[in-house]
């Protein structure tokens, strides 16, 4: 594909979805369906919800969850990789356990999560830790093992410590692999804080869409939704920055290796 | 140097061991429930009710349901993501305009919708199948578009060369070529499928293994005991999704098991 | 062939019936009876086919891989792990660099946590670059150099690490003539140099003859040392006339028809 002018590339990228809300807009206007209200009511309810005190209400507390439960994941998971890649036998002994928990589906412990944590934050923040923590894992323990064994048998020959193997190698030699399990996590992350305040909670953005439909605030519920969806995308593309930065030191081009002269 | 049957001994013996050690933490842990954490049951009285629950056909039926749910939703998935793919990858104009509404629809936490559908089909099955389908159809529909755009196009060039039809070229070069990507799609849809028709069934009681879960909160051994069923049967899922993967794609050399 | 240790000089590198099977008594054996002494100083190459156990060879001295049987002295102690005064150079250099450090760090990663201070690292790193003739590239990754300029950095690397011996595993069999032949002379130099000593392998006959002082050939399965060849050409060598001189081809075949021979004598 021929490179473009970013303005250009803009335009195309957007054209559809700035038609679809146009579209949207002046549809729904008339609607008298009690599930699809006119988008300018929704939009109404957005402002109204979202820049006033629900901000703090619901969006701090879910948001704090999220960042809570995605750190522990993170900890727990690259400590737990990274230890289980130090130690092949215990990998070995591990990996049917890890595939098991992997497996269950995340929704389903919340129940017994809010058992052991009790009802208040701590069990948002433990259901989306345990949710995520799974995918960072694996995704530690193969990128550390699919490291080039040539550059492993280089370190050993140079006799380089094992805190420094860790930080200089073993961990950014991972990373490729690592920044795919984080992706995942995130996603599993936010589909966790959700499902745990709809399921039992007394605030956060996941909570206030299940009242609003059950009390029939329609337009409300659509601003929760079209938030949540806001919050999703631009974790994604937050998180494409970091993982680039984080990647920073990979060849830009593909194929051929762009070559100073000899 | 230890020989591979010490190997594998030792490793059989640690497995055995932290099976052991995790089941008795866990009836620790339950024995002690009574004072400090409440509702905790024992892992024996977990065990007795996960046999019992064996034999009622209540949980056959709930897992039933589950499973067809989950199976349908996925089967549209394919059904309509694929080709959709297949179309949106043809041309690049087609896959730049769509890019942003793909990526948007991709990133909803699937569950937000869960009210929206729940207003209009009510706690059905039929509404965790929309559900799955609004929500997984877009991993596999992104992947059969990376895959179509990632074919050698040195594969192409050939296939032309030798003047194969489009229909040809479609099925016996891009089709294959792209499936490594499409099944990976695949997989990320059936965890997530999996995954939604659980949380339906939690959360808003549609039949199945997540509405047997809530209802048995009162009952913690039995609500255990389901979520222990719940493990299996992801884990089930897992390994026939990788079977069938195996198979189909044996030409394709895979260099490591893919988490995702 | 086996070593007499003069009062006056420990070998730098001993292996006394070194030996390797692979998957127990009743495995491949692969190497059989290696005796060698290298004094301190000296650059031995170690030659023979592909696939002959070369590689074997050169980790049981770098002390990365146990031999079977027998044992390898550095400075006259007996190592099981890779010793401090040894460095490395192997053939993937693209495999060696870390893909993720700049240049100047690799070159200095084996120097950290060993009490050396960071300006005297820094200052090793800029030294070991310059001696390869690599100056302005410490900052940038291995990608964006040659691989020449690769092999030169995983050089460096060795060099700045200050070893008293220097293994080179096959360390120009993946680039072209003209930069091998550069490689040549840069290492002759640095030996020269420096006085460290070296011990290469490689499957070509005429860098083994050009570079060293003496020529171990391996040869036959198990691999047996099938001779050991003296190279007595004084003075500085060059590509040009060095390889022209007489004695340098008379050393060649014998190098040569030792490899041959290996071939047709069948194993024990």
């Amino acid at each position: 594909m021929k490179m473009m002018s970013g303005i250009r590339l803009l335009a195309w990228e957007l054209w559809l979805p700035i038609l679809i809300v146009v579209v949207w807009y002046f549809g729904s206007a008339s609607s008298k369906s009690p599930y699809f209200p006119p988008l300018s009511r929704i939009w109404k309810a957005f402002v109204d919800n979202w820049f006033g005190a629900g901000f703090t209400r619901d969006v701090v507390p879910s948001l704090a969850n999220l960042a809570f439960g995605l750190t522990v994941a993170l900890v727990l998971g690259i400590g737990a990789g990274l230890l289980l890649a130090l130690f092949p036998l215990a990998a070995e002994i591990a990996d049917p356990f890890l595939q098991f928990f992997r497996a269950i589906p995340a929704l389903a412990v919340l129940p017994a999560l809010f058992i052991v944590f009790g009802t208040g934050s701590s069990g948002n923040v433990a259901a989306i830790a345990f949710g995520a923590v799974w995918p960072i894992l694996l995704n530690t323990l193969d990128g550390i093992r699919s490291i080039d064994p040539s550059i492993r048998l280089v370190a050993r020959s140079y006799r380089i410590r094992t805190p420094l193997l860790v930080t200089q190698v073993l961990l950014p030699g991972a990373m490729p692999q690592i920044t795919v399990g984080i992706r995942t996590s995130l996603a599993i992350g936010v589909v966790i804080m959700v499902g745990s305040e709809m399921y039992v909670s007394t605030a956060g953005i996941g909570h206030f869409v299940i009242v609003a439909q059950q009390t029939f605030a329609i337009a409300d519920m659509w601003s929760g939704i079209l938030l949540l969806g806001i919050i999703g995308y631009v974790l994604n593309v937050g998180y494409g920055v970091i993982e680039r930065w984080l990647l920073r030191w990979q060849p830009r081009t593909h194929g051929a290796l762009a070559v100073k002269g000899n | 140097m230890t020989t591979p049957k010490t190997r594998r001994r030792q490793v059989l013996l640690g497995r055995l061991l932290t099976l052991f050690a995790l089941a008795a933490a866990w009836q620790v842990f339950g024995m002690l429930g009574d004072e400090n954490v409440k509702g905790v049951p024992k892992f024996s009285d977990v065990a007795v009710a996960f046999v019992d629950e064996l034999g009622t056909s209540s949980l056959w039926t709930s897992l039933g349901q589950t499973l067809t749910t989950t199976a349908i939703g996925l089967a549209l998935c394919l059904v309509i993501g694929i080709p959709a793919g297949l179309l949106l990858a043809a041309h690049p104009f087609l896959t730049v305009s769509s890019r942003f509404v793909i990526d948007f629809c991709r990133t909803v936490p699937p569950l937000a919708i869960i009210p929206l559908f729940l207003l209009i089909m009510g706690p059905t099955q039929r509404m965790a199948v929309a559900l799955i389908v609004a929500v997984s159809v877009w991993p596999i529909l992104l992947q059969t578009i990376h895959g179509v755009r990632n074919v050698d196009p040195e594969l192409l060039a050939t296939a032309r060369s030798f003047r194969l039809p489009l229909w040809r070229r479609l099925a016996l070069v891009v089709a294959p070529a792209s499936m490594p990507y499409i099944f990976t799609g695949i997989r990320i849809s059936a965890t997530l499928s999996l995954l939604l028709t659980i949380g339906a069934e939690l959360i808003a009681g549609v039949p199945g293994l997540g509405k047997e879960i809530l209802l048995s909160q009162s009952v913690p051994d039995r609500m255990f005991a389901l979520i222990v069923v719940a493990g299996v049967l992801g884990m089930l899922l897992a390994f026939a999704v990788m079977a069938i993967e195996n198979r189909l794609l044996a030409w394709h050399y895979i260099p490591r098991r893919m988490t995702t | 062939m086996s070593s007499t240790e003069s009062a006056a000089s420990t070998p730098a590198v001993e292996l006394n019936g070194l030996g390797v099977t692979y998957g127990g008594p009743t495995g491949r054996e692969v190497l059989r009876g290696i005796d060698l002494s290298v004094a301190p100083g000296e650059i031995v190459c170690i030659v023979g086919h592909s696939g002959i156990g070369k590689s074997t060879l050169i980790r049981c001295i770098a002390g990365l891989q146990k031999p079977t049987t027998g044992e390898v002295r550095i400075a006259g102690i007996a190592i099981d792990a890779p010793p401090a005064t040894l460095a490395l150079v192997s053939q993937d250099y693209g495999r060696t660099l870390m893909p993720w450090l700049r240049v100047g760090e690799n070159v200095r990663l084996p120097l950290r946590g060993n009490g050396l201070a960071r300006k005297v690292q820094n200052e090793r790193v800029t030294e070991a670059l310059a001696v390869v003739g690599l100056e302005g590239a410490a900052r940038s990754y291995p990608w964006q150099l040659s691989g020449g300029m690769q092999q030169r950095v995983a050089i460096a690397r060795a060099l700045a690490y200050r070893p008293q011996v220097l293994l080179m595993d096959e360390p120009f069999a993946s680039v072209d003539a003209q930069t091998r032949a550069e490689l040549e002379d840069l290492l002759l130099t640095l030996q020269r140099d420096l006085g460290i000593t070296v011990l290469l392998v490689t499957h070509d006959v005429d860098e083994s003859v050009y570079l060293s002082d003496r020529v171990v050939v391996l040869g036959g399965t198990p691999a047996l040392m099938q001779d050991i060849v003296d190279v007595p050409l004084i003075g500085a060598r060059d590509q040009l006339t060095t390889k022209a001189d007489p004695l340098f081809i008379e050393c060649r075949t014998r190098v040569l028809s030792a490899i041959q021979q290996s071939k047709v004598v069948a194993p024990v």
